[in-house]
């Protein structure tokens, strides 16, 4: 073991995401692809199924007939969900207790990217984006890089709090001050690493700037991001030790044609799947 | 004698008059709670409020009144007056509101939702006796029933309000 691992150490050493995951991925992409795929895939691994029935039997999907099938489930809640719920798992077994540095727990930085993830589609959705179908998946793990860096961060508290109330920093300014990167930087290195798909790279690592972003399709997807980061920290998803130190980029907001009764209502339509999924999806695979 | 927790959660209402009972709620953001206390009959009361109007979502506050200001802070009080409280002896305090960085405005929930709570309460005489509000804070609040100390932390200290 390394005494004093580097953050470059640490994203070497994370554990890999499920299989699952990448074969899911690309069999959502693939429109040749048969139920019968997304069974063989899900039916092996037991974590995944009882989460994907869950999930089809929650309140979410209001019917009378419980579902005791993969391939009812999968019918269901759609393909897209069942990757869409098979990252959550994989992702949520991947969560420390707590993220020191950031103050806040799996149980807090769990329902904060799932509200994320939420928000982010409503957005992705409601404005017509090209790259909606990943909306989900960049929402939920757009703080990916945060499981590394926490660590770095916990001794620096003190300056972190400093930097952020009396020096009116941002969270990502304050990282880079104090560590050299920052958590959207890091994050891009993560999920290289896990080999995710090329939207969810860029969302991660520009999910603060989204204008950055190499092209118009990524730029919407980290703006989606960038505004459902913003309202989830707003309704109090995901309180950690910067508290309300965000900033939202008013361009992207323009562009989205987001104003201020459309993200109240998008709020307000979006509570109960918040609730809903940060429940059903934590169970079998997430954090408990 | 053993304290109670009861969390009121996010577009939540609660009312306890059990004296060991504390109330709740957490990582307010731009959400408001309310906390009403009764002195004489130890009544306390919260309500963890998302969003102000109604009006964004009607159907929605059918559903969850306690998720607005304008229907949920009524019900709160309606639920006091059931446990036999008068408007009167009501001590009413404040918390939340806080707001992100926003450079042209569109995140103004937590002031909106502070607005308009303060209008409601001039409209209908209500006096705010505490409040700890605004500002780049997210807050956990917890009302004590036995004695109507309301507490808040933020940024790892807790302080009376």
């Amino acid at each position: 073991m390394n005494p004093n691992p580097t953050i470059g150490d640490r994203i070497t050493a994370l554990p890999p995401l499920d299989a699952s995951v990448a074969k899911l991925a690309r069999l959502v992409q693939d429109p040749d692809s048969s139920l019968g795929a997304f069974e063989n895939v899900i039916r092996p691994d037991p974590a995944l199924t009882a989460n994907l029935l869950k999930l089809a039997n929650s309140a979410l999907y209001s019917s009378t007939t419980k579902v005791v099938s993969v391939r009812d489930a999968i019918a269901r809640v759609g393909t897209r969900r069942v990757w869409e719920t098979a990252t959550a798992g994989a992702f949520g077994r991947t969560l420390p207790k707590v993220l020191s540095g950031y103050d806040v727990d799996a149980v807090g930085f769990w329902r904060h990217s799932v509200a994320v993830a939420v928000f982010a589609e409503a957005i992705a959705r409601g404005a017509h984006l090209a790259a909606a179908p990943a909306a989900f998946t960049a929402g939920l793990l757009h703080d990916m890089g945060k499981l590394v860096i926490a660590d770095f961060l916990a001794p620096e508290r003190v300056e972190l709090l400093d930097r952020l109330e009396r020096g009116k920093l941002s969270m990502l300014a304050a990282e880079q001050e104090l560590l050299g990167t920052d958590h959207a930087q890091v994050g891009e290195a993560v999920a290289t690493r896990w080999g995710l798909p090329e939207e969810l790279v860029a969302a991660a690592r520009w999910h603060h700037e989204p204008l950055m972003a190499p092209d118009a399709r990524l730029q919407e997807l980290a703006g989606a991001v960038h505004v459902a980061n913003g309202l989830a920290h707003a309704m109090g998803f995901g309180c950690d030790i910067g508290g309300l130190h965000r900033r939202t980029d008013p361009a992207i907001l323009a562009r989205m044609q987001l104003d201020p009764s459309k993200l109240e209502r998008l709020a307000a339509n979006s509570l109960t799947e918040i609730l809903e999924l940060s429940r059903s999806l934590k169970a079998a695979g997430g954090p408990s | 004698m053993a304290e109670r927790l009861i969390t009121v959660d996010i577009a939540d209402i609660k009312v306890s008059n059990d004296p060991t009972a504390t109330l709740i709620t957490y990582a307010l953001g731009s959400c408001i709670a309310v906390a009403l206390y009764e002195p004489t009959r130890h009544v306390g009361g919260m309500i963890h409020y998302m969003l102000p109007l109604s009006t964004v979502s009607p159907d929605k506050a059918k559903e969850s009144p306690a998720m607005f200001a304008d229907t949920g802070i009524p019900l709160l009080f309606e639920r006091m007056y059931a446990l036999g409280c008068k408007k009167s002896d009501l001590v009413v305090k404040v918390i939340g509101g806080g707001q992100i960085y926003d450079d042209n405005n569109t995140f103004e929930i937590g002031q909106r939702n502070y607005m308009v709570l303060r209008k409601m309460f001039w409209k209908v005489g209500v006096l705010i006796s505490a409040e700890d509000v605004g500002g780049k804070k997210s807050r956990t609040t917890r009302l004590h029933v036995g004695t109507g100390l309301v507490t808040v932390r933020s940024s790892g200290t807790e302080v009376p309000l």
